[in-house]
């Protein structure tokens, strides 16, 4: 069987803008709390402005920036993180299943971060302050499930996700889905 | 949708991105809160906050352990948000307002 390896643009300006926007501000916000407010305070909000545009665009965007086109069924995720264990995974041209859903649900833990932390300022004080640490806590680790997921997948499929997030192509494959 | 359509968009979709940066970012430094002690300690010298001194003087702190102590901005007033220990061991916050010296319930509201 011949390897058709033709270069092709899987992501977008705008997702890999949005991905790499969203770590410089999430490092922003990280290394600010607690010690420049006002940093803190306008990173935060620059994040949740990013999380607002990348859903829509997840909502009218090119093909693989399109939530439908990465979300795929509990059990087909599940199939897809058998075919991991037994390391002869199918290949995805846009995000896998596992990163899919790795997807919306670190959309959901930001948004939720940022959210309780704009209530910060709306009353309640103390309560949604330690409410916004924990779910600070809780997306630093959903942040290095991300990370050590990405690495796991590129060894898996013997290619760079970091560049391709980068650069926004990939290699196309014969039996890619 | 076709490809120079959704590419097209997408771009504008960067635009809106680096438009809400910069609104945001704008005018970074004259609008920083006062988190850093020099600026605590020239407002305390210009007149404009009421030392620290001053307020733990209060019979109402009396006796309670300062666990910390900061000096912030919200919207355009400053407040005191002081983290005590009170003698049953129980953690509380009070807010002050750093300019009269009144108490608020929370940052922003009376």
């Amino acid at each position: 069987m011949q390897l058709e390896r033709s270069k092709v643009l899987v992501w977008d300006p705008f997702v890999r803008m949005f991905h790499w926007s969203l770590v410089l501000a999430y490092l922003v916000v990280w290394l600010s709390a607690e010690e420049w407010d006002w940093l803190h305070e306008q990173a935060g909000y620059f994040i949740l402005v990013l999380i607002g545009l990348r859903v829509l665009w997840g909502l009218i965007g090119s093909r693989h920036a399109r939530f439908g086109d990465f979300l795929y069924s509990p059990g087909r995720t599940l199939a897809y993180l058998k075919q991991l264990r037994s390391r002869r995974p199918q290949h995805y041209l846009g995000h896998n299943p596992a990163g899919g859903w790795m997807v919306v649900i670190l959309l959901l833990a930001l948004l939720a971060t940022g959210g309780s932390g704009v209530l910060i300022g709306a009353g309640e004080h103390e309560f949604w302050e330690d409410l916004h640490e924990g779910l600070a806590n809780v997306t630093l680790l959903l942040v290095f499930v991300h990370v050590a997921g990405v690495l796991f997948s590129s060894l898996m499929h013997n290619e760079n996700l970091i560049r391709a997030m980068w650069t926004g192509t990939k290699l196309r494959r014969d039996a890619d889905v | 949708m076709s490809e120079s359509r959704a590419s097209s968009l997408s771009w504008l979709f960067v635009a809106l991105a680096l438009g809400s940066a910069v609104v945001l970012f704008r005018g970074g430094g004259a609008a920083a809160s006062p988190g850093d002690h020099d600026e605590a300690h020239e407002l305390r010298h210009a007149g404009n906050i009421i030392p620290l001194s001053e307020l733990m003087g209060r019979p109402e702190l009396a006796g309670q352990r300062v666990l910390e102590a900061e000096l912030e901005r919200e919207d355009a007033r400053l407040i005191y948000e002081l983290e005590l220990l009170d003698d049953a061991g129980r953690v509380h916050e009070l807010y002050y307002d750093a300019e009269t010296g009144q108490p608020l319930r929370g940052p922003g509201e009376d």
